[in-house]
């Protein structure tokens, strides 16, 4: 484990690492607070001390189908929460949510066969609701609410076991993820209607019936009258307006 | 602000823009106040869903707001667009943010008029803590409960005051959202933290308070005005009692409840006026109380802004409360007061949501296809609706506002019920219909109503939400016109949209005369008609034209359509009975024709009133396809005997016991006539002296039922003599004819043959002249190969060449001929689509012994699963087979024998090919001539083999499930054959009790339930009888049915070839209403698939979506795919969305250097560049922190093509751009 002070990202120091061959899979980089720390696509990921920026390098031998990890690691996240008393889940793909809040954000990111994922988690503070985006889904909250939590360095060594021991028991040993039924339970929204934004600027209601095998998120929606499933692959969920 | 009139204001207005920040209903609302008096100039926000909205038309200017649907409550953005446009002032309409306290003062900040009232005055009364301080200050009644928000702890020990059960209500909720019921102590815990989630998700304030949940209780609300000068006025009460889940469904003023007193009125409207003085409010509010039954009120909240109930209250005073907002807002006199203001007239308003009330009021969005709205006297209607309309997903449900207002409760009544009833909306299932059952329900009516209306009064459910019959008749036509075939029909795609047509049906119907044929036969008394058959000294004849020859030939698809056509005709033709029924017409009426086959049959006896009827029916499984208990059996059997009245009853194996139940339903009316059949084949056993035996079993049956003497059992009767197989020759005919007329004279026999072998009129013949009674035939028109023969040149045989007298006058024979010239036009339809695959005489029946229909439909599925070569060697095992199990091959034997066959042979071919076929034949043969001790050990082992691959229809059959086998048990070899090791356990099951014995009563009452559960109504007792013999095709018609209407209103050419755009269809509906429909074009299926018909139905021009093809997904365009050989070429990773390009075209770049990167699921993928070289095309770029926008690609894409470097400099190996350099631009290095 490396601990950084302020850095740009964790996410950086970790390539760099990587690059200069010192980082091996389960190795991971704790930064105190980052100035520019990043969400999906470059957005700004609000970094003050006192919550988890880490940046986890993932082992290579990831199993089929690539598209399922990110929704993995969602899960385990919110399986870690769980084991430790709160009520979690996740929003598709893996959004961490708790209380009706959005509580971390993990961002996995492939380079040259290498794959990191950056882990953020509000442990102590949340950012103010002026400081999300405008169309942002979910108020921000703070595990603190929850509970006493230690402070993010313990806190992410203790995840980062967690991380390794259900990775080595789920998939290693049966060299593919868990069925999605397993994964499922965890999935917020799970049978409840929610507004999907897909590509940008297609927008509907839908109701979502659960995990397909590639991770994709099965729905239901209400097409020309008649009740279709189908399946999404980029964007993202919100629940309903009213 | 000094007081200004209102003609101050209008000068003040008039020509400015005020903006409403809304959409739908509400915005339309407001914008037409907007234009009217005030002389406005109406500004609306519209995001890109809503551009296509009726509200937008009442709109003078927009204010795009672009693609995110929740933008109406983006205010920064709009305040500052409004700014831009120079809005004077800002109406919120009803929800989205208009009880948002900070909005006025954010539209202050801006310098725009809020049309409402300020930012403290709406904390002070919209908050619903702060306003029951304020109320309990004011002493004010509130519902019992907490101060203000609580915790867990605190809700516990507010909630062991007052008592359970509770309510937990957002702080920042309203509009009866944010409301948690809790009955139970132990639910407070789990419902609390739920309830607070939510609170937050939708208001964005977590917090919760405690009210006591009070139990009958109405929702009783005074409209409440204003203005900046002190003037208050309060208006008349709403009743709002009639909700669903807190959500108001019916308003009206003023409250038909007979505890609303003049003092209760005064009493709420003092308190509301007390509220609003006292929190410095102006403009409109609505102060709502639950008054409980003893008539005391409580304070629940207060909304802060214009209400959706809001019309009522301006129907009722004839004022319009919107123009006196604004009035209010730019600083107007309030010119509502008590002198001027009086109440005249009562209103009622229903909100027309666009939700599925029989679906738990599940929201609907899609196309409105129809739009009729209603009007005339005492109707307001605020819709935000139209033809054509594509009712958004993003929104709430709310379609329209109807309101009706007249001089008392029950005028206002009278006129909503004939408004629901005009008011049509098509595509959408809306709350139009459980209006309705609200309007018709007696306790709405008397105003014994309270907000546990809805909730307790679950029958408001039962309607049938139904466009007209002519209407669902023209979607079918539709359907089958954009697939160009009946896909209903079960006759797969036998045509497609361009194929020629036969062209449309327009017989030529001779007219009748009616009163010229006086009917022969007696009717509803058997003995007098088996004694007119008995004296006659005639021939008579049966016509099969519209069951058996048509079932045989035609599949079944002859419709009731038809029947109608020719019936008429048949009925004056003096035939001793019409057979119409039965066999598998009865399924297939249901399977492929969706017609309710006792429906079909009473409908015969309308049309054809003059001719008895007569139906035949399977021993065992009546009308279904497997043995029917006798309670079953008797219910059917009622039926059958109220429209049919000659009952044929045959077994397969002429296992006469199985007929017992049904003999007795129809002997015990002297109406029917039992004709119980001997199912006939012609082969060793089969003989004379076998069939003598039967015949002695059927009058013994028939002896014991009747409870006389056999002989006088043989008057009571008629006897069926049935070859299915058309396989018997004359001789045989002749010989079985005479030896039953011999030994009882008094019997009325029915003689009944197929044509299959080609032998029909010589038997039939030789049947006549031995002595048979009645014979059967069909009109000539009809007659192929495999059902009855022809009917006047049969007659004509009989009479002239064998001289034995036939019951057929000349006018009968006229008739016959008129009768075939109608029948003519209709069967060139039925050859076309419905004939057999194989046709033709098959003298061959007489060895393999196939009934006819069976034959073609049997060795087409042979050709369909590839075995026709083998198909001879199929008919020798049957051939075979029948000599060693020995039955008659009817229905169902003849399949059981085929399939056996078919297993056999295939079983063999896959085992060995044609030799091990050709050798198994061999065995067989030998079995069949060599008896049985000259057989070798060999041959023996070798037997074994022919039934090893039969199916548990054979293996049924010899256990005896089906009935005792006509000739004993086939030898105990055949056993070991079909069961393999366990064969002796099987010879020990095996049984010759009849199959009817075993079986227990149906649960008749369990499977009505079930039945009712499916249909979601009380099934009617034909329903219920269909449903008991063929549940899954009964269901089927049932739901086509209700879908579409009765099919035989269509002509026959659209059953089978649907409409060409242009022609014109003259059709009636079910009762008698005439229609014109036109189709005027058929759209090419779109990449889902789907073709558009658009129809004119009498004088609408209507649309109908057809599903004729499989989607396609979405069209792609040709996208270019990278050469993996080539090192230049840098691909997509895999299917995802380019959210980043780096580069651009002349760029240099490294090896390694990130080129762009692809999101997939929140992983996202830096793609680097394979070789140092420079970027010579980009194919798509993107830039996600710019322009929000992502661009998906496919898995092995091309995006990015590199070029080599084409000079590098000597000394730093830096790329040099440009050719014309002489520099090195990184380190000057001459190049």
């Amino acid at each position: 484990m490396t601990v950084c002070g302020p850095c740009g990202s964790a996410l950086d120091v970790a390539w760099s690492l990587i690059r200069a061959g010192d980082m091996d899979p389960w190795d991971v980089v704790v930064a105190v607070s980052q100035r520019g720390g990043r969400g999906q696509m470059r957005r700004a990921w609000e970094s003050p001390p006192g919550n988890v920026y880490a940046a986890v390098a993932w082992p290579a031998d990831s199993p089929a189908p690539e598209s399922l990890l990110p929704v993995f690691v969602g899960y385990l996240l919110a399986e870690y929460l769980c084991e430790k008393g709160v009520a979690a889940s996740f929003k598709w793909p893996n959004d961490l949510l708790a209380g009706g809040k959005k509580v971390g954000g993990t961002l996995l990111e492939e380079r040259g066969g290498r794959v990191v994922a950056g882990v953020g988690i509000n442990l102590t503070s949340a950012p103010d609701v002026e400081k999300l985006r405008p169309d942002h889904a979910f108020p921000a909250g703070a595990l603190a609410r929850f509970g006493r939590f230690p402070g993010p360095v313990p806190f992410t060594v203790d995840l980062v076991k967690f991380l390794q021991t259900c990775y080595h028991d789920c998939v290693t040993a049966t060299c593919s993820f868990p069925p999605v039924a397993r994964i499922e339970p965890r999935l917020a929204f799970l049978g409840r209607e929610v507004l999907v934004r897909e590509g940008g600027s297609d927008v509907y209601m839908a109701r979502v019936l659960g995990l397909a095998g590639d991770g994709g998120l099965r729905l239901m929606r209400r097409v020309d009258g008649t009740n279709r499933e189908c399946v999404i692959h980029s964007g993202g969920i919100a629940p309903p307006l009213t | 602000m000094a007081i200004k009139t209102f003609d101050e204001v209008l000068s003040e207005v008039e020509g400015k823009k005020i903006l409403v920040v809304n959409r739908g209903i509400s915005a339309r609302r407001v914008l037409r106040s907007i234009r009217e008096r005030l002389r406005a100039v109406p500004v609306l926000t519209v995001t890109d869903v809503d551009l296509t909205s009726p509200a937008v038309a009442g709109a003078h200017e927009l204010l795009l707001l672009g693609a995110n649907p929740r933008a109406y409550l983006d205010l920064d953005a709009i305040i500052k667009m409004a700014k831009a446009k120079d809005v004077v002032a800002i109406h919120p309409g009803w929800g989205f943010a208009s009880e948002d306290a900070s909005f006025p003062k954010r539209c202050q900040e801006a310098g725009i008029i809020f049309i409402g009232s300020t930012s403290d005055a709406m904390l002070k009364l919209g908050n619903k803590v702060e306003v029951r301080k304020l109320a309990m200050n004011l002493d004010v009644p509130v519902v019992p409960g907490s101060e203000g928000a609580v915790s867990i702890p605190e809700a516990r020990e507010v909630a062991k005051q007052i008592g359970f059960p509770i309510m937990l209500k957002a702080e920042g909720g309203g509009g009866g959202r944010g409301i948690y019921e809790i009955h139970d102590p132990k639910q407070l815990e789990a419902a609390f933290s739920k309830a607070s989630a939510m609170a937050q998700a939708s208001f964005g304030n977590p917090r919760l308070f405690v009210e006591k949940l009070l139990t009958s209780v109405r929702h009783i609300e005074i409209q409440v005005a204003a203005d900046m000068h002190g003037n208050v006025f309060a208006f008349d009460e709403r009743d709002c009692s009639v909700q669903r889940n807190h959500q108001k469904l019916v308003e009206i003023t003023p409250s038909p409840w007979p505890g609303m007193t003049a003092e209760l009125r005064e009493r709420l409207k003092e308190y509301s006026v007390r509220l609003v003085r006292a929190s410095g409010y102006h403009s409109l509010a609505t102060v709502e109380f639950l008054v409980d039954a003893s008539g005391t009120p409580f304070l629940i909240e207060v909304n802060t802004r214009l209400q959706v109930e809001h019309g009522i209250t301006e129907c009722r005073y004839g004022v319009d409360l919107v123009e006196e907002q604004i009035n209010i807002a730019f600083g107007g006199r309030l010119r509502f007061n008590k002198r001027d203001t009086r109440p005249l007239l009562h209103a009622m308003q229903v909100r027309i949501n666009c939700e599925d009330p029989r679906n738990d009021f599940a929201p609907n969005s899609g196309f409105v296809t129809r739009y009729v709205s209603p009007g005339g006297q005492g109707i307001r209607l605020d819709s935000c609706l139209s033809a054509g309309y594509e009712f958004p997903s993003q929104y709430d449900s709310a379609g329209a506002l109807l309101i009706s207002y007249g001089k008392d409760w029950d005028k206002v009544c009278a006129v909503m019920l004939r408004a629901l009833r005009e008011y049509i909306i098509g595509g959408l299932k809306t709350t139009i219909p459980y209006h309705r059952q609200i309007l018709r329900h007696p306790r709405f009516v008397a105003g014994d109503f309270d907000t546990k209306f809805v909730a307790s009064t679950p029958e408001l459910l039962s309607y049938r939400d139904e466009e007209p019959e002519a209407m669902r008749l023209a979607w079918l036509a539709c359907e089958i016109s954009a697939l160009g075939h009946n896909p209903h029909v079960m006759l797969g795609k036998y045509r497609s949209r361009g194929d020629v047509r036969l062209g449309r049906f327009h017989p030529a119907m001779p007219t009748i005369d009616f009163k010229k044929h006086i009917p022969v036969y007696p009717r509803g008394d058997r003995k007098a008609l088996l004694d007119c058959l008995r004296d006659s000294g005639r021939v008579h004849f049966v016509d099969t034209t519209t069951r058996d020859i048509t079932q045989s030939n035609s599949g079944n698809r002859f419709r009731l359509a038809e029947d109608e056509l020719v019936g008429p005709y048949l009925d004056n033709c003096g035939f001793f009975a019409l057979e119409n029924g039965g066999g598998a017409h009865f399924h297939v009426a249901m399977m492929a024709n969706m017609t309710y086959p006792f429906s079909e049959a009473a409908a015969w006896n309308r049309f054809a009133p003059k001719t008895l009827k007569q139906i035949l029916i399977r021993s065992t499984n009546v009308l279904g396809y497997k043995p029917q208990p006798k309670n079953l059996m008797r219910l059917t059997g009622e039926m059958i005997c109220e429209h049919y009245d000659i009952i044929r009853c045959f077994d397969f194996l002429n296992h006469i016991e199985n007929m017992l139940p049904f003999a007795q339903v129809a002997l015990a009316s002297e109406a029917n006539i039992f004709e119980p059949a001997i199912s006939l084949s012609f082969a060793k056993g089969f003989n004379t002296s076998h069939y003598m035996d039967v015949l002695e079993e059927i009058l013994a049956m028939t002896a014991q039922v009747a409870g006389v003497s056999k002989r006088k059992a043989s008057r009571l009767i008629i006897l069926a003599l049935k070859d299915m197989a058309g396989m018997c020759p004359p001789r045989f005919v002749r010989e079985l004819v005479t030896a039953i007329r011999t030994k009882y004279p008094d019997l009325v026999i029915d003689y009944h043959r197929h044509y299959t072998d080609g032998l029909f009129v010589p038997a039939v013949g030789e049947a006549a002249k031995a002595g048979a009674h009645i014979v059967d035939t069909a009109i000539g028109a009809s007659v192929r190969w495999y059902g009855q023969g022809e009917i006047l040149s049969t007659a004509a045989y009989i009479e002239q060449d064998l001289g034995v007298p036939v019951c057929l006058s000349e006018d009968n024979r006229e008739m016959i001929r008129t009768c075939n010239f109608v029948l003519k036009q209709i069967m060139p339809y039925y050859d076309r689509y419905t004939a057999p695959y194989f046709q033709g005489i098959d003298y061959d029946v007489v060895e393999h012994g196939m009934p006819g229909g069976a034959t073609s439909s049997s060795q087409e599925g042979a050709l369909k699963q590839g075995y026709i070569h083998l198909l001879p060697y199929m008919l020798k095992f049957l051939a075979g087979t029948r000599k060693i199990v020995r039955y008659h091959d009817v229905t169902p034997g003849s399949q059981i024998t085929w399939n056996t066959a078919f297993l056999a042979v295939t079983g063999a071919y896959k085992a060995g090919g044609e030799r091990a076929v050709r050798d198994m034949l061999e065995v067989l043969k030998t079995v069949t001539e060599t008896p049985e001790k000259s057989l070798s050990p060999a041959v023996k082992e070798d037997r074994l083999q022919l039934y090893s691959n039969c199916n548990d229809a054979f293996r049924d059959l010899l256990l005896g499930k089906y009935g005792r086998l006509p000739l004993g048990f086939p030898a105990d070899w055949v056993y070991e054959s079909a069961f393999g090791p366990e064969y002796r356990q099987a010879i020990a099951r095996r049984t010759e009790v009849s199959p009817l014995l075993s079986l227990g009563d149906t649960d008749l009452s369990a499977e009505f339930k079930a039945l009712h559960l499916h249909l979601d109504r009380t099934p009617t007792d034909e329903e219920f009888v269909m449903y008991l013999n063929h549940p899954a095709d009964a269901l089927k018609t049932i739901a086509f049915k209700a879908k579409y209407g009765d099919p035989n209103r269509l002509p026959l050419d659209v059953w089978f070839e649907g409409l060409e755009p242009g022609q014109e269809l003259m059709f009636e509906d079910s009762l008698g209403k005439p229609h014109h429909m036109a189709i005027l074009d058929i759209s090419q299926p779109d990449a889902r698939g789907a073709a558009i018909v658009r129809y004119v139905l009498d004088s609408e021009i209507l649309s109908h979506q057809v599903q004729v093809a499989e989607a396609r997904g979405r069209a792609d365009s040709t996208v270019e795919m990278a050469d993996c050989k080539n090192p230049y070429h840098v691909a997509a990773p895999c299917n995802g969305d380019l959210w980043v390009m780096h580069v651009s075209p002349n760029d240099y770049v490294k090896a390694g250097e990130e080129l762009f990167n692809i999101s997939v699921m929140k992983q996202e993928k830096a793609v680097l560049a394979p070789v140092d070289g420079m970027i010579k095309r980009v194919l798509k770029t993107a830039d996600f922190a710019e322009d929000k926008k992502m661009v998906p690609v496919k898995e092995g894409e091309l995006l990015v093509e590199l070029g080599p470097v084409l000079r590098s400099c000597p000394t730093c190996k830096e790329p040099v751009a440009d050719e014309s350099h002489k520099f090195c631009p990184v380190c000057g290095q001459k190049v």
